[in-house]
């Protein structure tokens, strides 16, 4: 039941995840997917959380125009350099929030993204979004970064 | 995260590569770049609808910004016309000057258009006095020029048609160029590509043998063109041509 329940919610993800990528493709960077193929991979302590890195990478490669195994290091690196990049950037926040930057950067060079002023709006809008989400699951949920759980407004100081 | 892990994830990539090498991946990116073709149609929609108030704002900046251009060039119109109706005047005062001398000045022929596709003509021939290369105006607009005159009626060679005889025109800031026909538009052409062409400028012909100087063409629009080009072309646009006319003149 429980195996049932759990790919049965896998699904539900990985179709989110699909509808996430088709929509930012329409408007231009895969900032939330990629938000949120980090979140589901932290958050997941069974063994699918690999499938959101794998699906993740051939979403993000078919809709970006990249190759696949490009797609997978990515993704990888970045669930890596979260985990232990802390040597390197103490605060979790602000290692999280550099390396999707960089990605999303990496991304939109490799992908040869036009940055038109309606791009640019979305990159705008969609980090206030993922800002709101890695609020609501990884940071709060997950407390990856303890100094800040539990306080309220500190994350944009 | 242990070495197990990282060493999954090590290997997850080498397999990608290896697939990616083997060119599996090719044929499952073609059969999903199928399935989510509907998907982005689905997703440009909602943005579409999403951007329907920015798209109105943008509208309505660009709306008014092409309000206030047509309102400076009414206002420039309107100055022109009082100019020009003092030139009238001053010019009825001269013709009557010139005409209680016994002279005619110039001839000027009404006439029907006869049109057929293949042969826009005049009810107007020789014996009316029209001779080869007269002009053929429609409310003071040059719409051709006689190409081959007989009796009872001439052939009307159309400055929408490739013609011969170029006529030479300018517009009103003064950028010269030869009117040509393409079969259905009239063109400005042999503009040098480093001068700036203004959209809805007057075109007027410079004057030569058989035309008269500032003869009214029509009005520019700007047409893409091939920028490796030397030379630029616009369109000229007749607001009453030739087959829309029910009385001609030819003078």
């Amino acid at each position: 039941m429980l195996l049932i329940r759990n790919l049965l919610v896998t699904i539900i993800k990985l179709f989110l995840l699909l509808m996430v990528i088709s929509f930012e493709k329409v408007v231009g960077l895969p900032m939330i997917f990629v938000t949120l193929v980090l979140i589901f991979f932290v958050n997941d302590r069974n063994f699918y959380k690999y499938i959101y890195l794998v699906f993740g990478a051939a979403f993000l490669a078919i809709a970006y125009g990249l190759s696949m195994s490009f797609s997978l290091i990515l993704l990888v690196f970045l669930v890596l350099a979260v985990s232990y990049g802390g040597n390197i950037i103490a605060s979790d926040i602000n290692r999280v929030l550099l390396l999707i930057y960089s990605l999303i950067i990496l991304i939109a060079i490799v992908s040869q993204i036009v940055w038109q002023t309606k791009v640019v709006g979305y990159f705008i809008i969609s980090s206030l979004v993922m800002i709101i989400i890695l609020m609501k699951t990884l940071f709060f949920k997950h407390g990856l970064t303890g100094k800040i759980t539990g306080k309220k407004s500190n994350f944009f100081r | 995260m242990k070495l197990k892990e990282l060493v999954l994830l090590l290997l997850l990539i080498l397999l990608f590569s290896l697939f990616e090498f083997v060119g599996w991946f090719s044929k499952i990116e073609t059969l999903a770049n199928k399935w989510l073709t509907p998907i982005y149609g689905i997703h440009i929609s909602l943005v579409q609808k999403i951007k329907i108030p920015y798209d109105f704002v943008v509208f309505s900046f660009h709306k008014f910004k092409y309000m206030s251009q047509l309102e400076s060039r009414y206002v420039k119109s309107l100055s022109e016309l009082s100019e020009l109706d003092k030139l009238r005047e001053e010019n009825i005062e001269l013709r009557k000057l010139i005409e209680n001398r016994d002279l005619k000045i110039q001839k000027t022929i009404v006439s029907a258009p006869i049109i057929s596709l293949a042969y826009p003509a005049v009810g107007v021939g020789s014996n009316d006095g029209v001779e080869v290369n007269d002009m053929v105006l429609s409310n003071g607009m040059l719409v051709g020029t006689i190409d081959k005159v007989e009796n009872y009626q001439s052939k009307v060679s159309l400055l929408s048609r490739h013609r011969n005889n170029k006529i030479l025109a300018k517009t009103e800031s003064g950028v010269e160029g030869v009117i040509d026909g393409d079969g259905k538009n009239v063109l400005l052409t042999q503009v040098p590509r480093n001068i700036n062409l203004i959209n809805g400028e007057r075109v007027i012909a410079v004057g030569q043998e058989g035309i008269e100087r500032n003869i009214f063409i029509g009005t520019l629009r700007i047409v893409d063109n091939n920028p490796s080009s030397p030379t630029q072309t616009a369109i000229v646009i007749q607001e009453i041509t030739f087959y829309d006319a029910i009385l001609l003149e030819v003078k």
